[in-house]
């Protein structure tokens, strides 16, 4: 149960509508000119070939619950009041982490149009999420057959108050050096569009008996 | 059992067996084991279980071994013992079970199949034959394909089955969401199409959703099905209840659907997560007293890529299949394919998709190159990040056999012909991947002289591909189109054998260009044959989709035939661009002109429109005042009304900063434009995101504002130092997480206790809000606009 999972490459749709919407676009009233839709258009899907998302997951035994963390074989993780509040019984703790690697980034780092650069940005906030969306489907698919579930919200550090220091108990765990990551003085992953996240674990034995 | 006995008791009704990894964990198994290992260990387990399922009324249960695949069993370090575990578990449950039916199950490896993923594909189909043959030599009287997510997977195992034991039925079923597609995209009609040409002998869905769920999704197939079709679907959708997982749906209520699943199409059914036992019961006892729906027999056929299809017939929209992708006359093209390289034929199908083609054609014939490699690299490149449908291009058995291999989806093969090379090599081939075929009417003894000999070799063609398998449907004949310039009557020949071909209801397909080849004017002629030819009944053609005049011309003539149904296509194509977006206007004067330029956000073409209005007599500073600063006005307008998004905001600010940079060296000290004062603005101390505070000061800029752009990562000393030494009163902070909200603080509070009352802070960012402003005493920018009308308020007054 402790082993890394480990993919190379996660298979991801191209997050088409999510990007319009982030970039403020409404499906009723935004009206897009054909040269703008197909400049927009060819831009995205080009940015989204330079993603390369991969990710990793873990999931740990709790073997306490308390109002702000948890106890498992590697000590107590303080992971904030709201997210515990999720907890309930729950069996394991899962951890993950997701990278569309630097291309993107680079890229947008480098694009001398700031139009381009905002939507490179969107490309590149989008496809990580759809990365652990898909990070998360996997490992509850296969969970749900094991009589485990997992809860369909998860929790990132650094939002609400989950403390953001999590980084370096999740790149330590998940070895995230390994997938290009690095992790700076202030806790922040690089490249940029790296994501990590917990999620609980529950099990459906009781239930099922 | 044989497919052909599968076939005649799918056509009864079958009822598959529910839940087994839930029921093994009633009986015992523990959480985080290997569930092979461990039935291998407790047989009477399984043994009960499937006793319980035939009990119910199952007419096929699945063997124990959904995991067993080399990959999940290398998870629990079993990979060594994988033939001795899956072989005595494939055997046992056969053994047990007697006469009755076991079909081995076959689930996901739960790694990414290339192009998607890493996992090549020939080693996926490798993974999945290693399996299907111990399942096949241990008793397996079929195999069931379940739970799959990614289309190429599935095409890998179903691949992997039928070279492992041909004989053998598979079924398989994919997991789609409630989004109605699996999670990586896949549409469940274009799954469909692509596994049912590729051989399944039914198909369906299985877990993720409650039976009304999936009924709907099998609907959404039935139209292109001629396989029997499954829905596995779990007890309605699990629930989380007081920290454990529910299914809540009754025996009684699940049976309740069974007519609801029928109605679909459904005639194999079974259950998944949260059914039982008591389910299946249920679920037999109303499957048993229905009308069984005779098996789906549809005449449609259809292009297929794992997100979309495209049907193809005499009665359906015109289908453009884009001709950019090919290297004859193309230098550029050339020069990159012999380097290995992809982007330029990337950047085509970009194009073409964009410009509306519906299929790309992809052909890497020329010389000096791996015309099979290169095949491969292009497919990858243009499969990983785009939904395109693809014709398969090439006269090469070996190139055709590794892109069909590797496509997702049903591919246009171009082209079958009645060359001996074409149809003893290239026509299996075909057929064993179930593409649909471009039949060419020639021979080795190259074009036939009549139209009557030429209808004579396609009917040919078409009988030796029969013989295959395919259907009328399945062709789209190649009208065999020649130069006019070169043959007078090349025309009339071309639309007459189109008619021909037509009344027989048979797709035809021509390459446009052909007709024009030697002439001036090329585009007129095609345009005009392209209609002329849609008259006769032409419902395809290899064209530059760039060229919009054919295009339009394709979604006006589907309106004028009755095939664009209410014509939704052509005003969708027209009206948008007509009557919402900001069009160049075409005797638009100068100054209306130069304001479109901003509207639209043409940078590059915004010194001309200046030098135009200059020309007219409109002093630099008028231009500024009187066009720019009130179109600029008009986007940022159209952008709070949700009209234009964020990146038409920000091209029209670039062209904006483009034509007053351009002007400005014109202006005169009494002419200059008046800022509107100056403003800081910094991404704070540990924070590298900037992407925000870019936007808002090009919109700062282009609002009249002076900015003065410390960058990121700033600490809060550099930036009061600054605002001291410019005397700057308004600064704006940018912060995306929250860690970094902190430093906001530490610049805010250090400047109070300096005692600069008088600075005006305004901060933003992903994690800012209207509270934490409060709690500083800032102003808040929840938008770029919000922010300029802050620093408005705080400078101007207004």
């Amino acid at each position: 149960m402790q082993d890394i999972r480990r993919f190379e490459r996660l298979s991801i749709e191209f997050p088409e509508k999510e990007i319009f919407l982030r970039l403020g676009g409404n499906c009723f009233k935004t009206a897009v000119d054909e040269d703008t839709r197909i400049r927009y258009n060819g831009l995205s899907r080009k940015l989204f070939a330079l993603c390369e998302p991969q990710g990793r997951f873990i999931t740990l035994p709790i073997s306490e619950i308390h109002e702000n963390g948890v106890e498992t074989a590697d000590g107590f993780l303080e992971l904030g009041t709201q997210f515990c509040r999720r907890a309930a019984n729950a069996a394991a703790l899962w951890c993950g982490a997701v990278t569309i690697g630097k291309s993107l980034t680079d890229w947008r780092d480098n694009s001398s149009s700031i139009a381009d650069s905002a939507i490179a940005d969107a490309v590149g906030s989008e496809c990580a999420d759809a990365a652990m969306d898909t990070l998360c489907k996997i490992s509850g698919t296969g969970l749900l057959r094991t009589g485990l579930i997992m809860d369909t919200r998860r929790f990132s550090p650094g939002y609400g108050d989950m403390p953001l220091a999590l980084q370096q108990f999740l790149y330590r765990k998940l070895e995230m050096s390994q997938m290009g990551i690095t992790l700076d003085q202030n806790n922040f992953l690089l490249p940029e569009k790296s994501v990590t996240a917990f999620a609980f674990i529950h099990s459906t034995q009781e239930n099922q008996s | 059992m044989t497919r052909e006995n599968f076939k005649l008791l799918a056509s009864k009704g079958l009822l598959l067996d529910g839940a087994t990894g839930t029921e093994l964990i009633k009986l015992g198994m523990p959480s985080g084991v290997s569930p092979e290992l461990w039935v291998y260990e407790h047989p009477e387990a399984i043994n009960s279980v499937h006793d319980a399922y035939f009990n119910s009324g199952s007419d096929i249960v699945y063997a124990p071994t959904f995991g067993g695949n080399r990959c999940k069993m290398a998870e629990f370090g079993l990979a060594d013992r994988m033939e001795e575990i899956i072989g005595t578990l494939m055997r046992r449950a056969k053994a047990h079970a007697g006469e009755k039916t076991v079909f081995g199950d076959i689930a996901p490896t739960g790694r990414f199949v290339e192009p998607y993923g890493e996992l090549p594909f020939e080693e996926a189909v490798a993974i999945f034959r290693e399996l299907a043959a111990i399942l096949a030599a241990n008793g397996a009287d079929g195999f069931a394909i379940e739970t799959m997510m990614d289309i190429q997977e599935a095409r890998a195992a179903l691949l992997g089955c039928r070279e492992a034991a041909p004989d053998l039925p598979v079924i398989v079923t994919m997991t789609f969401e409630n989004s109605g597609k699996t999670l990586t995209g896949c549409d469940p009609a274009a799954s469909l199409i692509t596994m049912q040409s590729l051989g399944a002998d039914a198909f369906g869905c299985n877990c993720s959703t409650g039976p009304a769920e999936m009924a709907e999704i099998i609907r959404k197939m039935r139209p292109f099905a001629r396989i029997p079709l499954i829905a596995k679907p779990n007890a309605g959708l699990p629930k989380l209840c007081n920290g454990k997982t529910c299914f809540e749906m009754s025996p009684a209520a699940f049976a309740d659907s069974v007519n609801d699943l029928l109605s679909s199409g459904v005639t194999i059914m079974g259950g998944c997560c949260g059914t039982t036992p008591e389910h299946l019961a249920a679920m037999n006892k109303k499957f048993r007293s229905a009308e069984i729906p005779a098996l789906p027999a549809s005449t449609a056929s259809a292009l297929s890529a794992p997100g979309k299809y495209r049907e193809i017939s005499v009665d359906q929209p015109f289908t453009v299949i884009g001709e950019r992708i090919n290297p004859t006359g193309k230098k550029a093209l050339q020069a990159e394919l012999r380097e290995g390289k992809t982007d330029l034929l990337f950047d085509f199908a970009i194009q073409q998709l964009d410009a509306g083609a519906e299929v790309l054609d992809v052909n890497m014939g020329m010389s000096g190159i791996d015309e099979t490699a290169m095949m491969r690299a292009a497919l990858h490149r243009i499969l990983k990040s785009t939904p395109a449908i693809l014709c398969i291009d090439s006269t090469t058995a070996e190139t055709v056999e590794a892109a069909l291999r590797l496509y997702p989806g049903r591919a246009l093969l171009n082209s079958i012909s009645a060359e001996e090379k074409r149809l003893k090599q290239i026509l299996p081939i075909a057929a064993k991947y179930g593409a649909m075929l471009i039949l060419l009417p020639l021979t080795d003894a190259g074009l036939p002289k009549s139209g009557d000999e030429r209808w004579e070799i396609l009917q040919e063609i078409i009988s030796e591909a029969k013989k295959y398998g395919y259907r009328d449907a399945d062709f789209c004949i190649d009208a065999l189109i020649l130069s006019v310039s070169t043959d007078p009557n090349a025309a009339n020949s071309a639309l007459e054998f189109i008619s021909r071909c037509r009344k027989s209801k048979l797709n035809t397909v021509c390459g446009l260009s052909n007709i024009s080849f030697g002439l001036p004017n090329r585009q007129l002629v095609n345009r005009t044959f392209l209609s002329m030819a849609m008259g006769c009944g032409l419902n395809m053609a290899i064209a530059n989709p760039l060229f919009a005049d054919i295009m339009e011309q394709t979604a006006a003539g589907d309106a004028l035939s009755g095939k664009d149904r209410n014509m939704e296509n052509f005003i969708r194509r027209f009206a948008d661009s007509a009557a919402s977006a900001p069009q160049p206007e075409k005797s638009a004067t100068p100054d209306a002109a130069l304001r479109q330029a901003v509207l639209r956000g043409d940078a590059a073409g915004i010194t001309a429109k200046i030098d135009a209005v200059l020309r007219n007599g409109m002093l630099p500073a008028e231009i500024i005042n009187q066009i720019l600063i009130p179109a600029i006005t008009e986007v940022g307008d159209r952008y709070e009304r949700k009209e234009f998004f964020l990146p038409q905001l920000i091209a029209g600010a670039e062209a904006m900063s483009c034509g007053t940079a351009y002007l400005e060296p014109m202006l005169n000290s009494g002419n200059a434009v008046s800022t509107k004062g100056k403003v800081i603005i910094a991404t704070v101390k540990n924070d590298i995101h900037d992407i925000g505070k870019n936007i808002v000061a090009v919109i700062l800029r282009n609002y009249g504002f002076e900015v003065i752009d410390l960058g990121k990562d700033v600490p809060a000393e550099t930036i009061l130092a600054r605002a001291d030494a410019e005397n700057v009163k308004v600064i704006c902070l940018s912060a995306l997480m929250t860690a970094t909200m902190d430093s906001m603080r530490e610049v805010v509070g250090l400047a109070r206790a300096r005692g600069l009352d008088d600075l005006k802070f305004i901060i933003g960012g992903a994690v800012v809000d209207q509270n934490f402003a409060d709690e500083l005493g800032v102003a808040y920018g929840n938008a770029p606009l919000d922010t300029m009308k802050l620093a408005e308020k705080f400078l101007c007054g207004k």
